[in-house]
């Protein structure tokens, strides 16, 4: 073992040996304190639970912090330590390489920007951006929201995390969404921007801020009309609603939940009584026409 | 010394002068706005003459009566009837007690989750069946005419298939009859799925996101451009007055019952069944050619909703023998609003019934 690492030994032992001693103290005269009570409680209160469940808690945590302090354990909980901080390093590093990925991309994208679409077209849209972070995001990222929940509470558990990986899919597909209604404004100010030029050329530029706002806007609607016509835009209009509604169900799956617990009927429930309504109303019209 | 290729002395000059007229432009919109304004829209008085669950039948009747038959006008799911009424000079409801007739329409009121199982069967042979009978009785009359806008174009397209012996007369609206088309954009984004999807999610159709996917259909202009003419004329009381009336309508917005929504997206937009007479209705089969009563069709030239060729296939298709086309220059909601085509649309509707008055 280094210096440093007897050190270090040192180090945690006094903090434990110190902890306990605390603990220990802190216990005693809170069990003291109460002791008086307890002798006059002939039943279980809820005081004495807390105060049973508090003993319990710390003779546990005693019976763990000697354990520790045994010398052999000691070299084994600094080396866990060790392991811990190594995992979180990993999984920092996972992270700042998928982010540093998915940013170079957005950088070459933002570079891109402009150059390789054309005026009016919009199927040569590059997608690769929004590809890319969905990929990033299956592989590295959906597959927490994935493990499988167990115990008790495992239904519940899903059911927030589903609720979680729709979100993440939603802003995914809206931010595809929110960047196609972007690019007209972008290829019509390029288009715009030379038409101005032709004009400082030719010398017959409009000093009134009104053609020109005219001028651009008309622009604009033209690019508007190609891009939502396109197949391109319909699908992913198609994706941002499919995965807002994703989303919605899933959102609505974990309120419906938190609401079982009141004392309010759930949608469910309601749309049963609703359909049972309805079915009973088409029947009454149709034997009041038969009577009729 | 020759003549620099911008003058950035008039331009500045003429950015100083627009300064100027925007800043008393907007303390005389202050004033304005602040000032009692008549926003009131469907002023014309009305009497409510029979009720069907949320559903209401609005009477107005003229001073002067002066057609033997009513007319029953069936306003489409989306958006609320009032268009039809929108202000004094502007109101066809207006036009049509100008003339001596009597006007019945339908107020489908706002659905809410519990009518999410009503389906295009209920509103047809339903609602609109049992209101038809009601005026029938009423006037003691076995035919009376009809007219539909919209979407209620078509419910009248169907009723009238499948009821011809109650209707003397129909009139259709921009009403869209045939889906096999790529000319409006919703016709193309109806056929995604992803649109029923979200219905079902809601419970209905929620209207919001109704006039949100009408705004999409031209974001420059209906966003933006739109807001940029109420900036310049907002120190103009008449345009503020019209132009908040129409807001007020625009987004008044009941939701869709879903499973309306769902058959008229299935059946119509992606299946195109109701021109090829395949639709089903309560199991009966809507058969176009069983239309034999007069008919005269509207559409707007520059519809962006139901563009000419998603209206203009129906007269083919009819019975009748007395049918006829009229394409008016116009887009969907100017052909009932603007104020040139009040003079084109309502009156000659009187005067195309008054022909065949029974």
């Amino acid at each position: 073992m280094s210096q440093s690492d007897q050190d270090n030994t040192k180090n945690f032992n006094e903090w434990l040996q110190s902890s306990m001693q605390f603990w220990k103290n802190f216990s005693a005269g809170y069990t003291h304190g109460d002791q008086k009570q307890s002798e006059k409680e002939t039943f279980f209160t809820g005081s004495q639970k807390t105060d049973q469940f508090f003993i319990s808690g710390f003779n546990m945590f005693q019976l763990l912090m000697a354990s520790l302090l045994e010398p052999d354990n000691i070299d084994q909980t600094m080396k866990k330590s060790d392991a811990i901080s190594s995992a979180s390093i990993e999984i920092f590093k996972q992270f700042t390489e998928s982010f540093m990925d998915m940013q170079k991309q957005w950088i070459e994208r933002c570079v891109r920007i402009g150059m390789e679409t054309k005026a009016y077209r919009f199927d040569d849209i590059d997608k690769e951006m929004f590809t890319s972070w969905k990929n990033i995001y299956e592989k590295e990222y959906q597959k927490f929201f994935q493990i499988p929940a167990i115990g008790l509470l495992r239904y519940y558990q899903e059911r927030a995390n589903i609720a979680l990986d729709k979100f993440n899919l939603f802003n995914e597909s809206l931010a595809e969404l929110l960047y196609f209604l972007y690019i007209p404004f972008e290829k019509s100010a390029q288009v715009y921007q030379k038409e101005i030029e032709k004009q400082i050329e030719q010398g017959d530029i409009s000093n009134n801020f009104k053609d020109h706002y005219n001028r651009w806007m008309k622009i604009l609607e033209g690019h508007f009309m190609s891009l939502l016509k396109s197949s391109e835009y319909s699908e992913v209009l198609n994706n941002a609603i499919q995965s807002y509604v994703q989303f919605k169900n899933a959102k609505d799956a974990v309120l419906m939940d938190l609401l079982q617990h009141l004392p309010v009927p759930s949608q469910k429930e309601m749309d049963e009584l609703y359909k049972e309504i309805y079915e009973l109303k088409q029947t009454v019209k149709f034997l009041k026409t038969k009577l009729s | 010394m020759s003549k620099p290729k911008i003058d950035v002395d008039l331009i500045l000059k003429t950015v100083a002068e627009n300064t100027e007229q925007a800043k008393i432009r907007v303390q005389k919109a202050s004033e304005i706005l602040t000032d009692s304004l008549d926003l009131e829209i469907a002023k014309t008085p009305y009497d409510v003459v029979y009720k069907d669950d949320r559903v209401k039948l609005k009477y107005y009747q003229p001073d002067t009566i002066e057609y033997k038959t009513p007319l029953l006008i069936v306003y489409a799911l989306i958006n609320r009837e009032t268009m039809l009424d929108l202000q004094p000079g502007r109101s066809v409801v207006q036009t049509f007690l100008d003339h001596g007739i009597e006007v019945y329409m339908i107020d489908w009121g706002y659905p809410t989750r519990k009518d999410r199982y009503i389906t295009i069967n209920d509103h047809v042979n339903g609602y609109i069946d049992t209101m038809v009978d009601f005026i029938r009785s009423k006037h003691n009359l076995p035919k009376i005419n009809l007219m539909g806008i919209c979407m209620g174009g078509a419910f009248c397209v169907m009723y009238s298939a499948l009821h011809p012996d109650k209707i003397n007369a129909l009139v259709t609206t921009v009403t869209p009859t045939n889906f096999d088309t790529d000319k409006g954009l919703l016709h193309i984004w109806m056929k995604q799925p992803a649109m029923i999807d979200l219905a079902d999610s809601y419970g209905n159709m929620p209207a919001d996101l109704m006039n949100l996917g009408f705004l999409l259909l031209n974001p420059p202009r209906l966003m933006m451009d739109k807001y940029v003419s109420f900036f310049e004329n907002m120190d103009k009381k008449p345009f503020v007055e019209n132009f908040i009336r129409m807001e007020k309508w625009i987004f008044d917005s009941p939701d869709i019952p879903y499973e309306t929504f769902r058959q008229f997206i299935t059946d119509c937009y992606q299946n195109n069944l109701l021109i090829k007479s395949q639709m089903m209705l309560g199991g009966r089969r809507v058969i176009l050619n069983n239309i034999t009563m007069p008919i005269i069709n509207f559409f707007g030239q520059f519809d962006h909703l139901v563009p000419p060729e998603a209206a203009n296939q129906l007269t083919k298709h009819v019975g009748s023998t007395d049918k006829e086309d009229v394409c008016l220059a116009t887009g969907h909601i100017g052909i009932y609003v603007s104020s040139k085509f009040q003079k084109e649309f309502a009156p000659r509707i009187a005067s195309w019934l008054k022909k065949r008055d029974a």
